[in-house]
């Protein structure tokens, strides 16, 4: 019997989860209680979400990028949260590769094709 | 890099199995430190998504890739075997007394457990997509009912495979049938075996509410794999047992 009572307590014990009302100890605890895809996810994952509810389709900038006018006046804007991106540059439209050059901060980069890019800071997601 | 160096230690051991003698406490010891290694490593591939979020979009992408690569190269591995059995089998040699099943072996009964093998997975495929359906619905309790049924499926099938191994008249040394035979079918139960551990490792983790109804790709993994299974073992059944009775 005693031996009973401590297998019963041990399975329930790896099974129960502390119930207070906080929203995140709600998502854990031990109901058929489903959280959305929103509310559960946290952290990166969750910010991605909001920056797609919001109408960002692309909150990490790792989408191909239309270029504009590229000049050494008006370079290629191309966004980081570090201080150096490698940026690919497809110089003619019917181009079979991929130019790749590393892009510093505080210096704008001149293809050998002759468009212009520079590196602009921003805050990581 | 231990992975890797216990892989190695694997094959060695089991070359050496083959060539001279077992030494079943190396081999023993390399397959737990396998296990331990795979273990804590998908230790941490539950927690990655999980506790710290790093399942954006673009890392969901990649895993989906690799899964499928992986399942295409499972689908490879298996082409193989039916392609040695298919070879033997079509034109067979006169060694083997031109028939087949070779001379002297005396083939399992496709309409007895291997026909309920073949229910028996069909059926864990369907009650895994009920499970998923309620899982994209939001319902866990039935959810996690139906991925009970499908585990206990799983594990059925390995038992009467278990069954009709104990049973076989042949073994994987009589001839180049109970080679292909039980190369074949082998490789196939080791794989509904790790699918089972892999559909269980879900039912846990949909238990603990590690799933929303949208981001579960653990479970979406382990049902592809599930289904490969179900697949191979429709051919298996269709051409080693059925055919090739």
């Amino acid at each position: 019997m005693a031996l009973q009572r401590v297998l019963v307590s041990l399975a329930r014990r790896s099974f129960s989860t502390a119930s207070t009302t906080s929203p995140m100890s709600r998502l854990f605890a031990n109901t058929d209680y489903t959280p959305n895809p929103l509310e559960h996810a946290s952290g990166i994952e969750k910010k991605q979400l909001i920056a797609e509810l919001a109408g960002n389709d692309d909150p990490f900038d790792v989408s191909v990028v239309k270029r504009g006018a590229c000049t050494k006046d008006q370079p290629q804007v191309v966004l980081s949260c570090n201080h150096e991106r490698l940026v690919g540059c497809i110089c003619e439209e019917d181009s079979e590769s991929v130019v790749w050059m590393w892009l510093r901060q505080n210096e704008s980069k001149r293809c050998a094709c002759g468009y212009w890019f520079k590196l602009q800071k921003k805050e990581p997601l | 890099m231990l992975a890797s160096f216990q892989l190695f230690n694997m094959v060695f051991l089991t070359a050496k199995m083959f060539n001279q003698s077992l030494n079943s406490w190396m081999f023993f010891f390399n397959l737990m430190m396998m296990m331990l290694i795979s273990a804590i490593w998908w230790r941490d591939v539950v927690r990655e998504p999980t506790f710290e979020s790093r399942h954006t979009k673009e890392v969901l992408k990649g895993l989906k890739i690799g899964m499928m690569l992986f399942i295409t190269s499972e689908v490879f591995f298996f082409l193989s075997f039916f392609w040695a059995f298919f070879h033997s089998s079509l034109s067979p040699d006169i060694f083997i007394g031109q028939k087949w099943p070779c001379k002297g072996i005396k083939s399992f009964n496709p309409m007895s457990i291997p026909l309920m093998n073949t229910l028996i997975l069909l059926s864990s495929g369907v009650t895994l997509t009920v499970s998923h359906h309620f899982m994209m619905l939001g319902q866990k309790k039935k959810s996690t009912q139906f991925l009970i049924l499908t585990v206990v499926l799983g594990i059925y099938f390995s038992v009467l495979q278990y069954v009709e191994y104990l049973e076989a008249s042949f073994s994987i040394a009589d001839s180049v049938y109970g080679s292909c035979f039980f190369m074949a079918t082998g490789f196939h139960g080791i794989h509904v075996l790790i699918g089972t551990v892999f559909l269980s490792i879900c039912l846990i983790r949909n238990i603990k509410k590690h799933f929303s109804s949208y981001h579960h790709f653990g479970f979406e993994a382990a049902a592809w794999y599930w289904h490969f299974v179900d697949v191979v073992w429709l051919f298996l059944y269709i051409c080693i047992y059925w055919f090739g009775k």
